[in-house]
């Protein structure tokens, strides 16, 4: 067994569940009754998961503090504690440091200081389990320096085996291969005392199909015993291949045995016999339960209820065993939903689609050649399936910005409660995808610009309601696509920015000359250079002339930018675009002079010829496209293309961020599925490239970025788009 | 192999020397087509000398047959060779039929 891979996938679960504790912890307050016992249970299991797993790998910082976490959670669903504002607080703080405690348990190193961090927490925690207790009449202070005493029996959860718990079934061919399971069961006593051994025989088939030199044995042993996993483990090293072999440890967690009865081959079990069988319940209990089942055998009531106002510390071991008799019955085995896959492998294969998109091109281009219209029809069908492929292979990357998003609910409460504001966040566009690299990337940035919008934008409540606004300020989150771009805005209803404040404090601070003349939106944008900060007084959150200069220094990396959109009084929006850094994408490729150029399909409006008529003299700067003045782009001019003019130019129809253009090429040459190639960093300041690709012939075309095409063109002259 | 006598509505089976892996198959065929009697099933065994899993395992599934059909299937006298294997599977609890220990009266 490779530890270090379990202990991987333990990290990177504990994540997943602290991220679900924290939304189910975020939505209790607004829930009512049923849907709130229901997220209270679910905040229990991730903390007992986590909990649980963390034990296994001996991971006692976070076993010891998080158990305190889960008696409070316990008396929190079982309704001996009420939710309120303040237990909230402290559990997300919990929450936090737990998180902490699982990055430090990954570096790998036994930090006392995070650990010292989490005492005040348990302290806190402390209070709610005294003050809710009665019973427990001695709680005793804690002491700071040790950690909290941590007794694992009085844990509900601990079912009463103290054991190792084994779950073996032998394969088919163990009589046959000259085994006997006696002797492994006779070995196993050489490590320690075999509690119990209950046989199973749920495997047994009918009369017809037994086979008396076939195996269908299997046996539940419960071991007393020092020895390490791995050397229970070896004991059934001969048999291990075909045999199933599940090993808890002792003082197992109900987590684990919630695994082994999912883990139980589908054939139908009574429920008692499968919590006997997986160690969540002793066969006394079950006794005690199927009697007490029977003196009310009136009013039928399921074992289920029963077991779980007998034993209630089995609650989600029963709930496993539930579901695993309900899937059995359904019959319906259905496929795992989800599967971890390496990064890089996906990596590997969107490269190779790359590739096979260009070679792809490259025969189509071929078959047009040849002209032979069987091969076309064949290569056409190739190219139909490749795009398949493609869109498939970028789609594994992709995953809704949802998930970043509702992260902020938390930053939103948390920082709208230390400054004293209230605040709403609205969520739009949560299922835009993007690619989970940029999603990764736009954590930090975005956080500061919500950081920023709650510090700076949304103004105090007394405030607000003088400026006749409701005392509740709003940040929307919103997420789109637009040609082909995709767009993060955020943006409150707050003060908005004062460019005349702005451009005060950038000569202020030296960022601009006095007499510089600005336009409104180069104002605006000084906010993001380095140095900047137009808060009165630096508060802990934002303001310190840090944090906008390395959104904007963090988008560029992704080759995005930065956009600002701002009223006084009314509020800012932050824009956010980022090109599609997707490997991939159908372009459209255009021919000017002997030079190939894509631009992006998405971006593509409409393609029309140039006529010469008296409303259009030669190389005019604009256009009349249906009664609308188009203003044109000459590529020949501005990308310094030299070459013979054709017969006749075209227009491509451009539109970028709500700005149409028509870009005046010399002939279309269709759609061609382009796999960028960035451009290496000596370009990365040229601004109507976005980057290039090899088209079929071997060639290699720039691919134009519309938008900065689009806004080069008007910083040289504006007067064309207004 | 296999001993079997019918007498006043009882069906007394019993196996003779060793249950083990070499012999099980046709033990087996003589064995299961006993199964469907609507008679009281007695399997006596005294006289195996050794048994391993495979017999286990036959005995195992004979008794959940017959209970599925709602019938009986009782083990009696139980040999040193069945009560050790027994008690090492925990199968004497799984079959909950009464057993002598040696020595015992």
């Amino acid at each position: 067994m490779n530890m270090d891979a379990a202990l991987q996938t333990f990290f990177s679960e504990s994540r997943e569940l602290l991220e679900q504790m924290e939304s189910l912890l975020l939505q209790l307050e607004t829930l009512d009754e049923a849907s709130r016992q229901e997220s209270l249970h679910g905040i229990f299991r991730a903390a007992h998961t986590i909990k649980g797993s963390a034990g296994m790998f001996g991971l006692d910082d976070v076993v010891n503090f998080t158990h305190a976490v889960e008696s409070v959670l316990d008396r929190l669903r079982n309704r001996q504690l009420s939710v309120s504002d303040a237990l909230v607080s402290l559990l997300l703080q919990c929450r936090d440091h737990i998180a902490q405690l699982v990055d430090s348990a990954e570096a790998g190193n036994h930090d006392s200081t995070i650990v010292k961090a989490g005492q005040p927490l348990l302290a806190a925690l402390q209070s709610y389990l005294v003050a809710g207790a009665a019973a427990e009449t001695q709680a005793p202070a804690l002491p700071v320096s040790e950690p909290p005493p941590f007794e694992r029996l009085d844990s509900d959860d601990v079912a009463s085996s103290e054991c190792w718990h084994i779950s073996i079934r032998f394969g088919h061919n163990c009589f046959r291969d000259g085994m006997d399971p006696l002797s492994f069961i006779t070995y196993l006593k050489h490590l320690g005392d075999v509690i119990s051994i209950i046989p199973l025989a749920e495997f047994l088939p009918t009369v017809s199909e037994f086979d008396s030199e076939s195996c269908y044995l299997a046996f539940g042993i419960q071991l007393a015993s020092s020895a390490s996993k791995q050397e229970i483990e070896d004991v059934f090293e001969f048999v291990r291949e075909d045999s199933i072999l599940h090993i808890i440890p002792p003082r197992s967690r109900l987590q684990e045995f919630v695994d082994l009865i999912e883990a139980m081959p589908q054939v139908d079990q009574l429920l008692g016999q499968m919590l006997v069988t997986s160690g969540a319940l002793t066969e006394n209990e079950l006794q005690r339960a199927l009697q007490l089942q029977q003196q009310r055998s009136s009013s039928h009531q399921p074992l289920g209820e029963i077991i779980s106002s007998t034993n209630a510390g089995i609650q989600p071991v029963l709930q496993a065993a539930l579901d695993k008799q309900g899937k059995v019955r359904d019959t319906l085995v259905k496929e795992q939903k989800s599967l971890r896959v390496d990064a890089e492998k996906l990596d590997k294969l969107i490269n190779l689609v790359g590739e096979l998109v260009t070679a792809g091109a490259g025969t189509s281009l071929l078959a047009d050649n040849l002209g032979d219209s069987a091969l076309n029809e064949s290569v056409s069908v190739l190219n139909s399936l490749l795009e398949a492929v493609r869109d498939a292979a970028l789609e594994l990357r992709m995953i809704p910005i949802g998930a970043t998003f509702s992260r902020f609910q938390r930053v939103v409460r948390d920082i709208a409660h230390e400054l004293d504001k209230e605040i709403e966040l609205v969520i739009n566009g949560a299922e835009t995808e993007l690619d989970k690299s940029v999603i990764e990337k736009i954590g930090d940035p975005l956080t500061h610009l919500v950081r920023n919008a709650i510090d700076h934008g949304i103004e105090s409540p007394a405030v607000r309601a003088a400026a006749g606004k409701a005392e509740k300020g709003t940040i929307i989150l919103n997420a789109y696509h637009d040609s082909g771009n995709i767009v993060i805005e955020v943006s409150d209803d707050g003060k908005g920015l004062d460019p005349e404040l702005i451009r005060a404090k950038a000569i202020e601070k030296q960022l601009v000359d006095e007499n510089a003349v600005l336009s409104r939106e180069e104002i605006l944008n000084l906010i993001l250079e380095p140095g900047f900060s137009t808060a009165e007084k630096v508060s802990n959150l934002s303001g310190r002339g840090v944090g906008m200069d390395v959104v904007k220094r963090n988008i560029a990396e992704l080759r995005g930018r930065v956009e600002i959109i701002s009223q006084v009084g009314q509020g800012s929006t932050m824009r956010i675009i980022l090109p599609l850094t997707l490997a991939i994408i159908d372009g459209f490729v255009i021919g000017v002079a002997d030079e190939q150029f894509v631009v992006p399909l998405d971006a593509v409006l409409e393609c029309l010829e140039l006529k010469q008529q008296p409303d259009n003299p030669f190389d005019a700067p604009y256009f009349n496209l249906r009664g609308q003045v188009l203003p044109l782009i000459y590529l020949r001019h501005c990308l310094g293309v030299e070459g013979r003019y054709p017969a006749r130019q075209n227009v491509v129809v451009v539109q970028s961020g709500g700005v149409s253009a028509g870009l005046v090429v010399d002939c279309l040459l269709g759609e061609f599925q382009t796999v960028i190639k960035p451009l290496g960093k000596l370009f990365s300041k040229v601004g109507c490239i976005s980057g290039s690709t090899i088209l079929g012939n071997g060639s290699v075309a720039l691919i134009l970025d519309i938008h900065g095409l689009i806004n080069t063109m008007t910083e040289s002259e504006p007067q064309l788009l207004q | 192999m296999l001993q079997h006598i019918t007498e006043a509505g009882i069906e007394s089976v019993s196996p003779q020397g060793e249950m083990t892996i070499y012999h099980i198959a046709e033990l087996a065929q003589a064995f299961l087509p006993l199964l469907a009697t609507d008679a009281l099933l007695v399997v006596d065994l005294k006289e195996v000398t050794d048994i391993d899993s495979s017999g286990a395992q036959l005995l195992m599934l004979a008794r959940r047959e017959r209970l599925q059909a709602g019938k009986k299937l009782t083990l009696v006298n139980h040999s040193d060779a069945v009560i050790s294997l027994f008690s090492l599977l925990g199968l004497l609890d799984w079959f909950d039929d009464p057993v002598l220990l040696a020595g015992d009266a």
